[in-house]
């Protein structure tokens, strides 16, 4: 058990840090690897609440293909250290703070009012893979074979996208 | 025998070793060749290497869309691929209660399908 | 897990580290050779008999040679890239079993480092983060060659890993569990490959793409890029990409084995050689398990010999020549295997 504490404030604490790091470095590419290493201590949580598939998902989706496209995006942009382009011109300082407590205090309402439920599995186990399968396959049917037309979306988008330049 | 299913803080330690395992064994390597290894420096030693002629121009250029393309295609196969997997695992398992599952999945990849043979017909799988 | 379990994992680790270490400069030697052989040439001969000591001699150059940082390099990012491709590299062998549970002073020894559950989603996802040493390598070089060969490869590494992912589910449905222990144990009776040729072909294939070995090797394709992604690498640094390189040829060898050819099982003749030494009586007997790693081992050794074997003697493909088999014969190939495997099942033939 004790391991489990340990892994959870590694985890928790990294994903923190890195993602502070992510908002305030300059270099894109240095951003995007601390992003990296955020997803990595998130999918480092699901192992401590036994859910290895989920880690495993985040790792192979997140972690070895959105942030590859990420990357990809900012080597092909040539992104250089150029934080002004990100910042709006023209609005003033107080605005833009004041803004940004709006949305902060707007997230934050809802998540300290949510009674959250205990994210372990009652017993270990309850929540394996082929559970998660038997729900898909079966209760949550629909919005699965929807999935395969937003990605049917995503890819003709792509190719319109790229047909266009 | 419930609790094989989960992963075990065994397994957990033992990746997070090897993995440091690893790590320290890189870091000495480098580490020893850094200090062990003779420094004589000059300019055109640590200048860039483009086959003996001065560099022109900056590396950061920017590249063709066609990685880019692949990147977000792979994306999109790399989700439709993860579904797959959670219906592998139980697909023998249902087969006793009928074959209900192949066609969900069939349904599934049809459409997929049609995806895959309009990037094929409109040519992003092509490489000019 | 108390003192000895620890006990018994920290020596395992050591023992597969150590393996897959040792392995490194013990395949640079049949690589050499073996190439020298292939192309009528004689090879390094000097250092030692039949040249043996060669590598010895290689990992001291590569300690003592100079190692300079150059001045337009990302400081941080350039000397650390090797690590990322090394430590992927290693840790997939953590999933893989290398051999049978073995019963000794009333312990049971899984031979494995760990049996994860989802033991193939780990190993793809692991081998998924293997991109970001070639990524990082070269952006953070700032060179023309390492960013154009970091591209090239990346791009190469992501298209063979859906071909790679998709010829996994073939499997996947057959044997109905993602522990690649339980797999080999299901293949007590028959390989894998004899259920599963094509999805067998589609990985050995994609396995090489991934490897970044010959004839996939265009990242670093000489005649272009110089040496590709780690074009600016000199000394320990370049040797930790050539080590991670090699242990990924290995790794690769290992998977082809575990899910295709029996893992640990026994090849066919040494089912009498244990018969002749008296050992197959007691399951998980010493001498048992340990027949069952030489058989894993001579699986795996076999495979990464092909790796070199195929690396001497096929040219290199053409860019487009290589996307086009990954995204028009090998996806499609993989899809198909999936779509028949699953109709095989339903109508009970498989």
């Amino acid at each position: 058990m004790a391991l489990e504490v340990i892994l959870f404030w590694i985890c928790s604490v990294t994903s923190v840090v890195a993602a502070l790091f992510v908002i305030l470095h300059r270099n894109p590419i240095l951003s995007a690897l601390a992003l990296l290493a955020s997803l990595f201590a998130v999918a480092g949580l699901f192992i401590t609440l036994q859910a290895p598939f989920l880690a495993a998902i985040q790792i192979l989706i997140y972690a070895g293909a959105v942030m590859v496209l990420f990357i990809f995006v900012i080597m092909l942009l040539n992104l250089q250290k150029d934080p002004e382009r990100f910042a709006p011109q023209g609005v003033p300082v107080t605005l833009r703070f004041a803004l940004g407590l709006w949305v902060f205090i707007g997230l934050s309402i809802p998540i300290l009012w949510t009674a959250f439920t205990w994210a372990m599995p009652p017993t270990p186990g309850a929540y394996s893979v082929s559970h998660l399968a038997e729900l898909l396959f079966d209760q949550y049917l629909l919005p699965f074979e929807l999935t395969s037309f937003l990605l049917l979306v995503a890819m003709v988008g792509g190719v319109v996208l790229a047909k266009k330049s | 025998m419930p609790y094989k299913k989960t992963m075990p803080s065994e397994n957990v330690l033992a990746v997070i070793l090897m993995g440091v395992f690893a790590a320290l064994l890189g870091i000495l390597l480098l580490g020893v060749s850094a200090f062990l290894g003779r420094v004589k420096r000059n300019p055109e030693k640590l200048s860039v290497y483009e086959c003996g002629v001065d560099p022109t121009g900056s590396a950061r250029e920017r590249f063709s869309l066609k990685f880019y393309l692949i990147a977000i295609f792979f994306l999109v196969f790399d989700i439709e691929i993860i579904f797959l997997y959670p219906w592998a695992l139980i697909f023998r398992k249902n087969l006793e209660r009928g074959g209900l599952i192949l066609f969900e999945m069939m349904c599934f990849l049809a459409i997929l399908v049609v995806g895959y043979l309009y990037i094929w017909k409109k040519g992003g799988l092509d490489w000019k | 897990m108390d003192f000895i379990d620890f006990t018994i994992l920290a020596i395992k680790i050591m023992v597969v580290m150590g393996a897959l270490l040792n392995a490194v400069p013990i395949l640079v030697w049949v690589e050499r050779r073996g190439s020298a052989f292939i192309q009528d040439r004689l090879g390094p001969n000097r250092v030692g008999p039949m040249g043996l000591l060669q590598p010895v001699a290689d990992v001291i150059k590569f300690i003592f040679k100079e190692d300079p940082i150059p001045c337009h390099v990302h400081r941080f990012l350039f000397p650390i890239a090797p690590l990322f491709s090394l430590i992927p590299a290693s840790i997939i062998f953590a999933a893989i079993p290398f051999g049978d549970t073995l019963e000794i002073w009333g312990r049971t020894i899984t031979l494995q480092i760990a049996d994860i559950h989802i033991g193939i989603l780990y190993v793809l996802a692991v081998g998924s983060l293997g991109i970001y040493g070639v990524l990082i390598a070269g952006w953070s070089s700032n060179n023309k060659y390492s960013i154009l060969g970091a591209l090239r490869s990346s791009s190469q590494m992501i298209s063979y890993e859906i071909a790679l992912g998709a010829s996994l589910i073939g499997p996947l449905l057959v044997y109905g569990t993602f522990s690649l222990n339980e797999i080999v144990h299901l293949q007590a009776q028959s390989w894998g490959i004899f259920l599963q040729p094509l999805a067998f072909l589609i990985f050995f294939v994609s396995g090489f793409a991934e490897s970044n070995r010959l004839p996939f090797d265009l990242p670093e394709g000489e005649a272009e890029l110089v040496a590709g992604f780690h074009t600016e690498y000199g000394s320990m640094k370049f040797a930790l990409f050539f080590m991670a390189e090699y242990i990924h040829i290995v790794t690769i060898a290992a998977l082809n084995t575990t899910l295709f050819w029996g893992g640990w099982q026994l090849i066919p003749g040494m089912v009498s050689l244990a018969n002749v030494l008296g050992i197959s009586t007691y399951p998980h007997s010493v001498g048992l398990a340990l027949l069952k790693v030489a058989a894993f081992t001579l699986k795996t050794t076999f495979f990464t010999l092909i790796f070199i074997w195929v690396r001497w003697t096929l040219p290199r493909f053409r860019y487009d020549q290589l996307m086009m088999l990954g995204w028009k014969i090998l996806i499609p190939a993989a899809f198909i295997n999936i779509g028949a495997t699953a109709v095989l099942l339903y109508i009970g033939w498989l």
